[in-house]
């Protein structure tokens, strides 16, 4: 046992001495230019939109500066025009585009600063439907797939992005309320919203996928996302809807190479990152480079549900504590005035009279901090 | 030790005495019945003025039985010993010297002196029993300092003019040749190396010579010959015992100063034992980064970058096989069992031409010859890797092997590491499996064998195995015609290959597989034309057959489509000569013409692309189809070689050098390392070959009795035709690679300082290197211009590069060895700015190479203990222990930027992030 002991000592001073990571932080980067990022599909099955805003330095606090008032339009080569309008800032769309496939067609952007962008002519592409997305409860959490396949062999490239919404709930009803030193009940609509949420989130990582070294093209299994274990997605219920698009070889490589660049650092054999050109340029000054991949392609959607009761044992916790609050004004005061913590119930004690108020940390009791207390159309 | 330095006064006493081969007479009586030799001398010396001196120890078994009357001590003597392996001398001053087997000379030969010098007396020279002789038909072996050995034919036209004389050199304790070793006359000055082979070859005046013998590791030696013709001179000497040497290494040095050569490194494998490495196991690769103009991008960095090449510029050969992949396990550990090289050659600059297809450096590693005389061994253990060696001779004398072999068991140590150390589903396995044989068929024909095997088979907590190895062969003739001209016959073979597989998804379950065969070809002559002029000159050919990959399904399930590239075939041949030209005493030349030529053959199907567009898809109009033998494409030019060297006094030489050189095979990468999925590619039709040249110039200054060695190199390089990849390139099973690589123009510079000093109790050596490497891309066709077609820093460009080898030996038996590195940081691409795409935020990054690495440290330090150095027992062991990297310095290997949960956050990783202990156990029997 002891010999045992030692040798993994030794080992993990071997082995985890060797490729340890520590955060880097360069500080000779001065000037970094700004440069016009272009995200969406032109969808053929659908409302298109397209995102538009610039690069930032890395300094900047900013998440995102969107590219507002600018003219967006696809044009077809014969001439015809459709275009888009700006919803909210940097986000334009315009609604289903009847395109033939027959013709080619390219995205125009002019900022309102004069500049002119113009994408490559580009084929319009089918997107074969998604034959299933399905998921598996692991060690490491529920794991879900999504499978799809075109009987024709002409996709070979797939991009796909998600959106998950899931049911949360609050640790208990919020059945009373203390508000300008007085405690009330709670409006019933109101318990029922602090109670009851849902939360959405968008996919962060880019999905692609290629066939093209498969001899039919199949996509079996491809990785969408994973649930941790316990995690609180599915203490209720849990939604997921996976979008699906073709994209063309092109589009494959350049977005290949951006989620090298951005997620998949950190090996000895690590390809250096580069920036490339996508098929967008900027007219206006041939130097100055665009990111992002335009393609024109129909968007397959597919939702699927996971209840609770699927995976038996989830064993979600909030950890939520319970707080007995004196009902005296300086104890409710301290513990509720300032909204941190919320009410529950009220207990009487021997005499009849409310004695203590229950309570616990907002948090736990009001659900709107992480989500809406809209239930969504589908759910 | 008295006997010793009585031999010494004599030996001394001789040089300035006047010669007679008279013995005094007196004549006596003796009566001797089973006497000691005590008593036979006292008995004598008590009768004359004679006076004995020998080694009581080797005479004890002698008993003398002997009743004369009034004869002379010779005849007495000559009854004595007659019969015996004894052998007794007298000389002018009444001393008789008895020795076994080896009889003293106690006269200097008739002749010596130029008043002696009449034709009469020279053949009435010939009193044998005053020297050596050993006739000129047999082979001569010298073994002793103060013996003087006839050579050829006396005659009594014996005409002055100069004669040839060549022999090898040997070790006389295992018979292993002395490679490297100077051989010289001081007056005229004349000198020459010996050979890969200890064979070496001078041309002298006829007459009486005293030949100097230096080298690595051995004894200086003297031999004096008395050079009547053409002869063989075969010297056997003493090595120095490894574990007790103080490691003289002088001639070596003067060699730095005098070989018309530049920016050669030579070291020998104990001075590379001494450096500490990482996990303690010698290792040639690691050592020769720590030489100025050598560098690699870090610690998992397989191979190595000279001058500003890159690593697939650099020709290894283990015993003339060519080595493709030299390290295991992503290039933690060198290929190369240090038990058994010999030394390691790198050649930087001046590179010889009977060398060529690589445009930056030859690493020659050679490896020993088997112990001749008894079967000996070795054996070592470390943490993670073990190794044995076993020798002896097959035939003694004649045919001697040496079979090396190590391994690692990290593989099962892995498994036991705890579930949640990241580590758990690691596996690293590699073997390496060395043979080599030496024979002597006679004195004229050698042959050598090598054997070379390698194998990894390893992942670093990742779903894909890699599996690589070297498979090599070679057979070696030398033969000699005369003494003049001699020759190698070498034909070998050699694989590397590789074969990664997944099979954690069923479906997507692959093989990817990549080959490289090479069989060649090469005779290569040395004519010793005059004391002037030595010729090398030869002939090679290499046959290429690659498979430049092959991506299989694995499994029944998986559906993987098969792809494999077409095989590639072709000829690489040149034909070669160099003149070593001695102009004057000071004033040396060494020319070198190479002519290589380069043949891409059938079957193969070429891509064609519309002339003057950039070679994309989009402008692939076509193929065309060769059939099997088909020439397809043929490349060919002159390479020159030329240094000049002079000397500006006998420890101060400058010297200059032009190098042009081609390169016609490539490996494509363009990861930050090489990587082991890394394949080669060879010239086509739309791969052009490499071409560089080099221009060097150095000074050359020795100290202290050339104990220390000073350098100053400069030189300035071209690449052209040097490859490089569009963003985003991809290499493997990529059908039309000439659409992702970007031909680029390079230029490198540097000036390199080294002071080293390898004998001493202190030894070691400083280098220290100021280096540019820049490329840019030039090519119009390539579609895509890397940073605006400015120049920009290749990976390896690390501007400046300290490091300080030294070795201290405290008793014979402990030494402390340190290690110190220091280097600016290698060029990164950074993120200069952020963007949110796909639901992320994601960076966006400068132009290619545009910021750099924080700056490289690291020290090492490790203690060498030897057990006690009694002669006779049955093994001599000993520790090594060190730590790597005390500092604990997380050197960035590499630097990587991702967004994590909306963030961008930067990381650099290390390869050792730690101080790193090791320990090593080594055994000798």
């Amino acid at each position: 046992m002891k010999r045992n002991y030692i040798t993994t000592v030794i080992l993990s001073i071997l082995f985890f001495s060797l490729a340890c990571k520590k955060p880097f932080v360069h500080d000779g980067i001065t000037e970094s230019p700004s440069l016009l990022v272009v995200e969406g599909v032109i969808n053929t099955a659908g409302q298109t939109t397209i995102y538009l805003s610039r690069t930032l330095k890395l300094a900047d606090k900013l998440k995102a500066s969107s590219e507002t008032k600018a003219k967006v339009q696809v044009e077809a080569q014969n001439n015809t025009i459709f275009p888009l309008t700006e919803n909210t800032a940097g986000t334009y769309s315009a609604p289903q585009m009847n395109l033939d496939p027959n013709q080619k067609y390219r995205l125009r952007i002019r900022t309102a600063l004069g500049k002119e962008y113009l994408s490559e002519l580009m084929t319009v592409r089918t997107t074969p439907a998604i034959d299933s997305v399905n998921w598996e409860k692991t060690t490491e959490g529920v794991k879900i797939y999504v499978n799809a396949h075109d009987s024709k062999n002409n996709t070979k490239y797939y991009q796909w992005d998600y959106q998950e919404t899931w049911e949360i709930r609050s640790s208990a009803y919020s059945e009373n309320i203390y508000k300008n030193g007085v405690m009330v009940a709670r409006d019933q609509n109101e318990m029922l919203a602090l109670f009851t949420c849902y939360v959405t989130e968008k996919s962060t990582g880019l999905l692609i996928a290629s066939t093209a070294k498969l001899n039919s093209d199949v996509v079996h299994r491809f990785p969408l996302v994973t649930i941790q274990n316990r995690a609180e997605k599915l203490d209720v219920r849990y939604s997921i809807l996976t979008k699906q698009y073709a994209i063309g070889q092109e589009a494959f490589e350049y977005l290949s190479i951006m989620k090298k660049n951005s997620e998949q650092q950190g090996s000895f054999f690590d390809i250096q990152p580069s920036e490339i050109n996508g098929n967008i340029k900027c007219i206006t000054d041939p130097n100055e480079m665009v990111i992002g991949f335009m393609t024109i392609s129909g968007i397959m959607e597919k939702r699927i549900f996971i209840n609770y009761t699927q995976v038996p044992g989830w064993n979600f916790n909030m950890n939520c504590g319970t707080l007995t609050v004196p009902n005296r004004k300086d104890s409710l005061d301290a513990y509720f005035k300032d909204g941190k913590n919320l009410v529950t119930i009220s207990n009487l004690g021997a005499s009849g009279k409310i004695e203590t108020y229950n309570g616990s940390t907002a948090n736990c009791l009001d659900c709107r901090l992480k989500g809406s207390s809209i239930k969504p159309a589908f759910w | 030790m008295k006997f010793k330095s009585h031999l010494l006064v004599v030996f001394f006493l001789f040089c300035v005495i006047q010669i007679s081969a008279q013995v005094k007479s007196g004549l006596i009586n003796v009566d001797f019945k089973n006497a000691t030799i005590s008593e036979l001398v006292v008995d004598i010396e008590s009768k004359t003025n004679y006076h004995f001196y020998y080694k009581a120890a080797e005479f004890d078994s002698l008993r003398v039985n002997l009743s004369t009357n009034a004869v002379s001590v010779q005849f007495i003597l000559n009854k004595v010993f007659n019969t015996t392996a004894f052998k007794f001398s007298i000389d002018q001053q009444d001393n008789i010297f008895l020795t076994k087997s080896v009889q003293i000379i106690a006269d200097l030969p008739y002749g010596i002196f130029a008043s002696e010098r009449d034709s009469l007396r020279w053949i009435s020279q010939k009193d044998p029993s005053n020297v050596a002789e050993l006739s000129s038909s047999s082979e001569l072996v010298s073994t002793l300092d103060n013996k003087i050995v006839q050579i050829g034919t006396k005659t009594s036209q014996n005409k002055p003019g100069n004669v040839s004389l060549a022999g090898y050199l040997k070790d006389s304790k295992t018979g292993e040749p002395v490679i490297g070793a100077s051989v010289f006359v001081e007056n005229p000055r004349i000198g020459t190396y010996t050979d890969q082979f200890g064979y070496y070859s001078l041309v002298l005046p006829k007459g009486p010579h005293t030949l100097n013998i230096k080298a690595l590791g051995i004894i200086d030696t003297k031999r004096r010959i008395e050079l009547y013709s053409e002869g063989k001179l075969d010297i056997e000497i003493q090595t120095q015992v490894l574990s007790l040497r103080e490691v003289v290494i002088s001639a070596e040095n003067s060699k730095n100063v005098r070989n018309v050569q530049m920016g050669v490194e030579k070291l020998n494998i104990s001075s590379i034992k001494q450096v500490p490495v990482a996990f303690g196991e010698a290792d040639i690769i690691k050592v020769m980064l720590t030489l100025p103009g050598v560098k690699s991008v870090g610690e998992a960095g397989n191979g190595f970058n000279v001058r500003g090449g890159a690593v697939d510029q650099n020709l290894i050969l283990f015993d003339d096989l060519t080595i493709y992949n030299p390290s295991h396990f992503f290039g933690f550990f060198s290929a190369f069992n240090p038990d058994v090289v010999k030394d390691v050659e790198l050649y930087k600059s001046s590179i010889p031409s009977r060398f060529g297809g690589r445009l930056s450096s030859v690493l020659d590693v050679n490896s020993r010859d088997g112990n001749t005389k008894k079967i000996t061994g070795k054996a070592g253990i470390g943490l993670l890797t073990g190794r044995m060696s076993i020798e002896g001779p097959i035939i003694k004398d004649k045919t001697s092997f040496i079979l090396g072999g190590r391994t690692t068991y990290s593989n099962w140590l892995l498994k036991m590491l705890p579930d949640d150390s990241g580590y758990k589903d690691s596996k690293a396995s590699f073997y390496d499996v060395n043979l080599r044989l030496s024979h002597q068929i006679n004195e004229k024909n050698n042959l050598y064998f090598t054997g070379y095997l390698s194998d990894d088979n390893s992942n670093l907590s990742s779903d894909t195995t890699y599996a690589y190895s070297n498979k090599n062969m070679s057979m070696k003739w030398k033969h000699i015609f005369s003494n003049k001209l001699t020759a190698v016959f070498v034909g070998g073979f050699s694989r590397y290959q590789y074969d990664n597989r997944s099979d954690v998804n069923p479906v997507n379950a692959y093989k990817m597989a990549f080959d490289i065969n090479q069989t060649n070809g090469k005779a290569n002559f040395n004519y010793y034309l005059s004391s002037k002029h030595t010729i090398d000159f030869g002939l090679s050919t290499t046959r290429y057959n690659l498979h430049p990959g092959s991506f299989q399904p694995l499994g029944s399930k998986s559906l993987v489509k098969p792809n494999a590239l077409a095989s590639e075939q072709a000829f690489e041949s040149a034909a070669y000569i160099g003149d070593r030209f001695d102009l004057t005493s000071n004033l040396s030349l060494d020319l070198g013409l190479r002519y290589s030529m380069f043949n891409y053959l059938g079957p193969n199907n070429v891509n064609l692309y519309a002339p003057g567009l950039p070679k994309e898809s989009i402008n692939s109009i076509g193929t065309k189809s060769y059939a099997k033998g088909d020439l397809i494409k043929t490349y060919h030019g002159p390479e020159l070689r030329l240094s000049a060297r002079y000397q500006i006094t006998e420890d101060l030489s400058i010297k200059t050098g032009y190098n042009t050189l081609r390169q016609y095979i490539h490996l494509l990468t363009n990861s930050t390392a090489i990587s082991p999925t890394d394949i080669w590619k060879l010239s086509d039709p739309n791969i052009k070959p490499q071409y560089g040249d080099q221009v060097s110039l150095g000074l050359y200054k020795n100290f202290k009795s050339n104990t220390i060695e000073t350098s100053i190199e400069g030189y300035y390089k071209r690449l052209k035709d040097y490859l490089d990849y569009k963003s985003g390139a991809s290499l493997v099973l990529n059908h039309h690679i000439e659409t992702d690589v970007i031909n680029t123009k390079g230029k490198a510079y540097g000036v390199e300082f080294l002071v080293k000093k390898l004998s001493g109790k202190l030894n070691g050596w400083v280098g220290y290197t100021y280096s540019r490497t820049l490329l840019m891309s030039d090519d119009p066709n390539a579609g895509q211009i890397v940073n605006q077609g400015n120049y920009y820093p290749a990976n390896f460009d690390k501007p400046h590069d300290f490091s300080l080898v030294g070795n201290y030996r405290f008793s014979h038996r402990f030494s402390a060895s340190f290690n110190t590195t220091y280097s600016t940081g290698r060029p990164i691409t950074v993120p200069v700015g952020k963007y949110y795409y796909a639901g992320s935020l994601r960076a966006s990054y400068s132009g290619r190479n545009e910021f750099r690495a924080p700056d490289y440290f690291r020290t090492d330090f490790s203690l060498n203990i030897e057990g006690n150095h009694k002669i006779h027992q049955l093994t001599h062991s000993s520790w090594t222990i060190g730590i790597y990297n005390v500092t604990g310095r997380d050197n960035a290997y590499s630097t990587y930027f991702v967004s994590e949960k909306g963030v961008i956050k930067g990381y650099q990783l290390s390869i050792f992030g730690n101080a790193i202990p090791f320990v090593n156990y080594n055994i000798r029997f």
